[in-house]
């Protein structure tokens, strides 16, 4: 990320400000493209800074990793003696993999049924005129105001009784219905002009079709965000995990990594290693969902 | 674009709902079924007859612990053919999170390992059971006497000692040795804490150089917040069997008293002294400081030697006993192995504890995975524990070694009076903080009586 | 349509809502209903979680939680935690959505990074960060003259320093939700207003903020329940001391159901939390309607 071209900021420079628009043009809007990327910079540093001694650690040798913390030095980031081994340890001795694919599986699995039962519910909430909407609503807003740890051991019992203890539908199930997302979606769904569904119910649609082809692709970007924070909190789950399962065919990244935290020692090299991979996926994911935050795509629809 | 992602969508749901089903279908017949019926079975009972029943074990994963389970198991099921033992390994950081949840499900784990601290309480809360009986009075002899005093709970023991986990000071031979500093080398000649301070001191100061700070005493976090490190520094004040050394009542109810005496106050001046006024510790955790020769000493458990050796092969350490203020005090723990209360094969359950207390038990444990007996005979049988470095945890195990402070709120107790040891190191004030935790602590423990 | 007796038409819209919202209904009913409706009933007994005993006490868990100083302490402290980390959040996080809307698009990818990061490791990371003997901070600050600061290892620091740790972590969730409520804004709406000679200020006065109402809505509530509920870094960081300064309302439930033994006193604390936010809730959306 960081060379040695000495053009670098002035490119960088340009590119970010010959995308303003020209029409602001004020004193104001000059001295903000001044500033602007200095901003940018120093906003990415304070967000990458601490990730980037994570990746530097993962490729450091057991006895490394904290040696040159203190005091801070490029040593303090770049490994002396970069390795693999932490890499190779987590792959082959300790079936980091299976833990990576039940992770991506439970959270693809996660994200999918969250958003098809929930924005179907949001749009109900959203668009159709029922009796007591509101209170169902308020109902089911009120889920997200009672803390986990209270009722997690009446949820584990649940499980249990449902035969589900040590599946992977324990993992995933409880957490399909999720009022944030609801919200969020019923938000979105109330911001859509009435004249769209108003047009679609003339032509003869009913309303199940009203929401897949009307509605839906109307509100992608919030899905995506929606999507997006769902599978991270589903790649992040871990106290449910260990809870609900004990075979280790069906370890999850994090149950994986705090296995590394053993009474005797701490696994640093492997827990620096195996929280790297664990972020890649993530990113990779944004990275794929970034284009829908592109404007223009989503207004296309009815402009 | 915007139906390819509505596929895709559709997809990943038609194959949940069908993983969904798969699970449930593959996971129909519960283990714990099977065996339902199976008889009381004595060791003498004739194998072929017996109901083949399957135990669920659960311990928290450790180096080695996985393997020497396994290889104590197998010595069990070669022995109890009609015996399945399967073992289920977490993750230690949350082991003990986990238990009064598992406790509280339908189906908890038929035996598992509960640290020494908590099995009184798990006891008085009715979530494991009684071992009547499994035990002969040699056997109870044999076993350290503060891992008895840990699992009894009116009259009965309701944990069988298996290993045994205690402290010591893990010093930088190059360091002392450079500052001319000569430690003691057996337990009777262990420390005063005021003579540490001096001469540690004078270790962490010829060792500092450019490279970064040199702390004169780690331990495995900073400051630790287990009374298991900073409690005995306290105790140590008082005279054996006074207030200050028990440090509880002895029906667990009440600390006023036993907390707050002036010889309790006057350590825990100390302990702060040992941060703020000597500055011989760090207020915040350095990890590794030990290891990369960033500190001259570390209090530690026995078994870090051998991670030491793993992950720090070129440090040259020792180690030498916990120093004291007047009486000479270690703690000593470990983790049990209980039998569930809601366990269907209790006899079976209670079987296999009895087997893995027992000294071909811990043997064959130990064949793969070396830690320190339960039991005073091992102890003074095995190899390593007679030389040093090791014998100093067997001496201090065999002298100065005692439970800490416990009953059935022994759980709360630590969870207090770890957060104040925490407190104080970090400069708190000491009679407002003491008065505090004595306060909520008392008010706890009133439950109890 | 304000005529007593639903139309065929209207009974078809119930029919519908009722199926889209069936599923969603059912999950809801068996994993949050039956487990809520079980914690206000253990809230009115003596529940022991590992024997199962159970034994009804009417409202004594209630008269406890009335005199209890430490239940008064964590709410305390929680207020405080929301008032330092959601405001700030939330402004930042639009700040953000604004800069990297037309700025580069590694950048949003950036701030992210901290929200995908684990926080047993951002926990560790910024705890040497923070160290009050070496951490990097106090080195900057040192650069500046600032005499070194013992951050989480004091009871007045300790809770800033946690915010800021988690509007940090955080702050890109709010973020991604900003500039999914911008991205939303037709684009002719500027247009028209610049047409007009807005000047800046004035279009994000007058179109930006108003069409994210609904998202700001949806942003506060969240991060404000979110706010005080917070656990997980607080018990991976400070456990809530150093003096109490960090003990929050569901650190004191947890301990409580898990340390103390105490699940009915647990149960009606949550609840008297959970009255506490609907309240809010309601009230912020109400308000939101109103204007």
């Amino acid at each position: 990320m960081i060379n040695n071209d000495s053009n670098l900021p002035t490119l960088m420079y340009s590119r970010i400000v010959g995308r303003r628009s020209d029409r602001l043009t004020g004193p104001r809007q000059r001295s903000w493209a001044v500033l602007r990327l200095p901003v940018v910079i120093g906003v990415a540093f304070f967000f990458v800074f601490p990730y980037l001694w994570l990746v530097g650690s993962s490729f450091r040798p057991r006895e490394e990793i904290f040696r040159y913390v203190n005091p801070i030095s490029w040593r303090t980031f770049v490994p002396l003696a970069p390795t693999l081994d932490n890499f190779r340890h987590l792959f082959f001795e300790r079936n980091f993999g299976r833990a990576l694919a039940n992770s991506l599986v439970i959270a693809l699995v996660t994200v999918a049924i969250t958003l098809f039962i929930g924005s179907m519910i949001a749009f109900a909430l959203a668009r159709i005129k029922f009796p007591g909407r509101e209170v169902v609503f308020v109902l089911i807003l009120a889920t997200i105001l009672i803390p986990f740890e209270t009722i997690m051991v009446s949820v584990f019992l649940t499980i249990q009784r449902l035969g589900l203890f040590d599946t992977y539908a324990a993992l995933f199930l409880p957490w399909v219905t999720d009022a944030f997302i609801i919200f969020l979606l019923r938000q979105h769904f109330r911001d859509i002009p009435d004249e769209l569904q108003d047009a679609a119910i003339v032509d003869g649609c009913s309303l199940f079709r009203v929401y897949w082809n009307v509605m839906l692709p109307n509100i992608r970007p919030a899905l995506v965000s929606a999507a997006f924070v769902k599978f991270v909190f589903s790649w992040d789950a871990f106290l449910w995990p260990l809870i609900v399962t004990r075979d280790p065919d069906l370890t999850v990244v994090q149950l994986a990594i705090s296995r590394l935290f053993t009474d005797q020692n701490v696994l640093w090299e492997l827990i620096f290693a195996g929280a790297f991979i664990g972020t890649v996926p993530l990113i990779i994911l944004f990275l794929f969902l970034q284009r829908y935050y592109v404007e223009g795509v989503v207004t296309s629809g009815f402009n | 674009m915007r139906s390819k992602l509505r596929y895709l969508f559709v997809f990943v749901l038609a194959f949940s709902f069908a993983l969904a089903a798969c699970q449930t279908a593959d996971e129909e017949p519960a283990p714990a079924e099977e065996a339902e019926t199976a008889a009381p079975v004595e060791e003498a009972a004739p194998v072929e007859e017996a109901e083949p029943v399957t135990l669920r074990f659960m311990f928290p994963e450790g180096a080695g612990r996985g393997p020497g389970f396994e290889s104590a198991i197998a010595a069990y099921q070669e022995m109890n053919p009609h015996v399945t033992i399967e073992m289920e390994s977490v993750p230690f950081r949350e082991y003990g999170g986990l238990l009064p949840v598992q406790f509280a499900g339908d189906s908890p784990a038929d035996v598992a390992l509960v640290d020494s601290s908590a099995v009184i309480s798990y006891a008085y809360n009715g979530a494991i059971v009684p071992l009547d009986g499994i035990f002969e009075q040699s056997d109870v002899d044999d076993f350290l006497p503060s891992l008895v005093a840990q699992a009894t709970y009116e009259g009965s023991m309701y944990a069988g000692p298996f290993f045994i986990s205690t402290q010591g000071v893990f010093y930088n031979v190059d360091m002392f040795a450079a500052a001319g500093v000569e430690p003691p080398t057996t337990v009777e000649d262990a420390w005063t804490w005021p003579e540490f301070v001096e001469n540690v001191s004078k270790v962490a100061e010829s060792a500092q150089s450019d490279e970064g700070d040199v702390w004169g005493l780690v331990f495995l976090s900073n400051p630790p917040g287990s009374i298991s490190w900073s409690l005995p520094v306290i105790r140590s004040n008082g005279q054996p069997g006074s207030n200050t050394f028990m440090a509880l009542s002895p029906d667990g109810t009440e600390v006023s008293g036993y907390l707050d005496t002036p010889e309790a106050m006057e350590a825990y001046q100390f302990w702060q002294d040992l941060y703020v006024e000597h500055g011989l510790a760090p207020q915040g955790d350095v990890p590794d400081a030990f290891g990369n020769g960033q500190a001259a000493t570390m209090i530690s458990f026995s078994a870090w030697g051998s991670v030491l050796n793993n992950v720090f092969p070129d440090l040259n350490w020792d180690i030498m006993p916990i120093p004291y203020l007047e009486t000479h005090v270690v703690h000593a723990s470990h983790f049990m192995p209980t039998v569930a209360a809601k366990s269907d094969n209790q006899d079976e359950a209670k079987a296999f504890v009895q087997f893995l207390s027992s000294i071909e038990g811990f043997m064959a444990y130990y064949d793969v995975t070396s830690d320190m007996p339960a039991r005073v005979s091992l102890l003074n049988e095995l190899e390593e524990f007679q030389v040093r470095p090791l014998s100093i945890f067997k001496d201090e195990l065999l002298t100065v070694a005692y439970a800490a402070p416990g009953g059935p709120g022994g759980a709360i107790y630590a969870e207090i009076v770890g957060d104040l040891m925490l407190d104080i190191a970090q400069g708190a004030d000491i009679e407002a903080a003491v008065d505090a935790a004595v306060t909520e602590l008392d008010a706890q423990l009133a439950q109890f009586g | 349509m304000d005529v007593r007796r639903p139309s065929a038409h209207a009974i078809e819209h119930y029919r519908s809502a009722l199926l889209l919202s069936l599923p969603a209904l059912v999950g809801l009913a068996i994993f949050w209903y039956w487990p809520t409706i079980q914690a206000v009933i253990l809230g009115f007994q003596d529940y022991n979680l590992m024997s199962g005993s159970q034994a009804w006490t009417g409202l004594e868990n209630y008269r406890t939680a009335a005199t209890d100083p430490l239940l008064g302490l964590t709410f305390l402290n929680t207020v405080i935690y929301f008032l330092m980390e959601v405001p700030l959040q939330m402004a930042l996080a639009l700040a953000l959505a604004l800069l990297v809307r037309r700025g580069p698009a590694w950048l949003r990818t950036v701030i992210l990074v901290p929200t995908v990061t684990s926080m047993v490791v951002v926990s560790v990371i910024w705890g040497l960060m923070y160290h009050p003997n070496s951490g990097l901070i106090n080195s900057l600050l040192g650069g500046v003259g600032v005499p070194p600061q013992p951050f989480l290892t004091s009871s007045q620091q300790a809770m800033p320093s946690i915010a800021l740790l988690m509007i940090w972590k955080n702050v890109g969730f709010s973020m991604l939700f900003f500039l999914a409520g911008l991205v939303s804004i037709p684009r002719n709406y500027y247009e028209a207003a610049a047409t007009d000679g807005a000047n800046s200020r004035q279009l994000f006065r007058y179109i930006t903020l108003p069409l994210l109402r609904g998202t700001v809505v949806f942003l506060l509530i969240t991060n404000t329940v979110t706010a005080f509920k917070v656990f997980t870094p607080i018990f991976l960081i400070t456990e809530g001391g150093p003096i109490n300064a960090t003990r929050v309302v569901v650190l004191y439930i947890f301990e409580n159901a898990f340390r103390f033994n105490k699940m009915g006193y647990a149960a009606a604390i949550s609840v008297l939390l959970a009255l506490f936010l609907l309240v809010i809730s309601v009230y912020s959306l109400r308000a939101s309607r109103a204007r």
